[in-house]
Parts: C-alpha cells; structure tokens; sequence
C-alpha cells in the first residue's frame, strides 16, 4: 500500500514533465511532506494541473461523504477492473499524481520503522491513479477525488516491508 | 507499492484502451528508485505537513 507520500517540486519542474497547459500560469505551490489520505493533492488529468480529495468517491455514490468510510485512496493493481468501487473509473478516467517521494514502514523489534522513497534520477515519481466526480447532494458541490494504483512490490522495495505495512495500517480498506 | 509511471507512458496510461493501461500496471525496475530510513516523526498523521526535515536519512533506531 501507499499511504503517505510528499509533493515539493516546483511549479518548472511538473510544468515541464507533464507539458501543463493550466492553469496559464505558475502557482505557488505548497510543499508537503507528510500527506495523508483524505487531504486534497496535486493530480494531472490531461495537461491540467487539478486539486482532489486522496480517496476515490464514485460518482455513484449516494449517501453524504462522512459516511464514506472505506479506505479508497489506494486501488489494486489485480483488482481494479473488478471493484465496483474503481471499475468504472478506471475504465474512463486514468489520471497521473505526481510525487516527490513516498514512506513505506518496516517493522522491526524496536518498533515500525519509516523509509523514504524516491527516484533515483532526481525527477518527480509520477504514480498512476484513477479519479472520479461526485455531486455533494448537501451543499451542492462537485468534488474530484483520486487513488493511486498499487502493485507487488519489486526487490529494492523488499516484500516484508509492504507486507507489514498493510497489516499495521488500520481502518478498513476497499483495495 | 504504488505504480510508477514513466514520462514515455504518461498518454499511454491516461488516454490508451483497457489493455494499455492494464499492461503498465507493473512493479518499477530495481534501478529507479532508491530508499533511506527516515525520522519516525512521520509515524503520526499529526506531524506538521510543513517540515522538510522529515526526509532527511537518520540511522535507523
């Protein structure tokens, strides 16, 4: 799982590697080094630049959004087709977030202890993610949220840390 | 751990049928990423979102 990761690049560097055409011009962007699910991050849909909520909402979704209490910000890479949660965005909206790093735990004896990973080529990581909209029906707003897709991870990233990551975290999850 | 996406799939993943998406759908390669421990001040969902100094490497404790 992916459940906490950062965004401070500059404006240059995403303008440049995702060829933005909005907004025209640069924004200050805030950096962030410890984002949680649920908070509002940085996506790229199309050349756009866009603000969404971390934990996808299907459009479908019919009761207000406190109640909304799966884990929706990470989607399987084996299962995202299937889940009626993510099938119908993945099939039509495909979205890139854009990382400076991420934090993946290991557990050992002295507790769970952190690590931070980047790319090695100094670039932003670009994580692929699904995203929806969904029409808050209490104040009438439209909100765009997203999930990054997840994976078995590969040797540098070590099996044992991801798998004791996920039976740490709590809560429930959709993925 | 998340999919990352190179430059050269971007369009691919965004804009590409069902099969091309699915089939970047794969761990990265050893060779793009790197890792090193960091504070366990990140351990908390409370910890500012502001400091920097949270990925900085520390011997692991």
């Amino acid at each position: 799982m992916c459940g906490r990761f950062t965004q401070h690049y500059t404006w240059r560097e995403i303008h440049d590697l995702y060829r933005l055409t909005a907004p025209s011009s640069p924004t200050n962007l805030r950096p962030r080094y410890n984002i949680c699910p649920t908070t509002t991050i940085d996506a790229v849909f199309g050349r756009e630049l866009v603000s969404m909520r971390w934990g996808l909402i299907p459009g479908w979704w019919g009761k207000p959004l406190k109640e909304m209490r799966l884990a929706t910000f990470n989607a399987r890479a084996e299962t995202v087709a299937e889940k009626p949660m993510f099938r119908s965005a993945f099939k039509t909206k495909r979205c890139l977030i854009p990382a400076s790093g991420y934090y993946e735990w290991q557990t050992t004896p002295e507790g769970k202890q952190p690590y931070y990973f980047t790319r090695r080529d100094g670039q932003v990581t670009t994580i692929a993610g699904i995203w929806d909209e969904w029409a808050d029906k209490e104040n009438g707003k439209t909100i765009k949220s997203c999930s990054m897709l997840i994976t078995s991870p590969n040797k540098v990233v070590g099996c044992r840390s991801s798998l004791n990551r996920k039976t740490s975290s709590s809560g429930s999850s959709a993925t | 751990m998340p999919v990352i996406l190179e430059s050269k799939d971007f369009e691919q993943w965004e804009f590409g049928d069902l099969r091309d998406a699915a089939a970047l759908m794969k761990p990265a390669g050893e060779e793009v990423l790197q890792k090193w421990p960091v504070s366990k001040r990140v351990n908390s969902s409370r910890t500012s979102d502001d400091d920097a100094t949270l990925i900085d490497a520390v011997q692991p404790s």
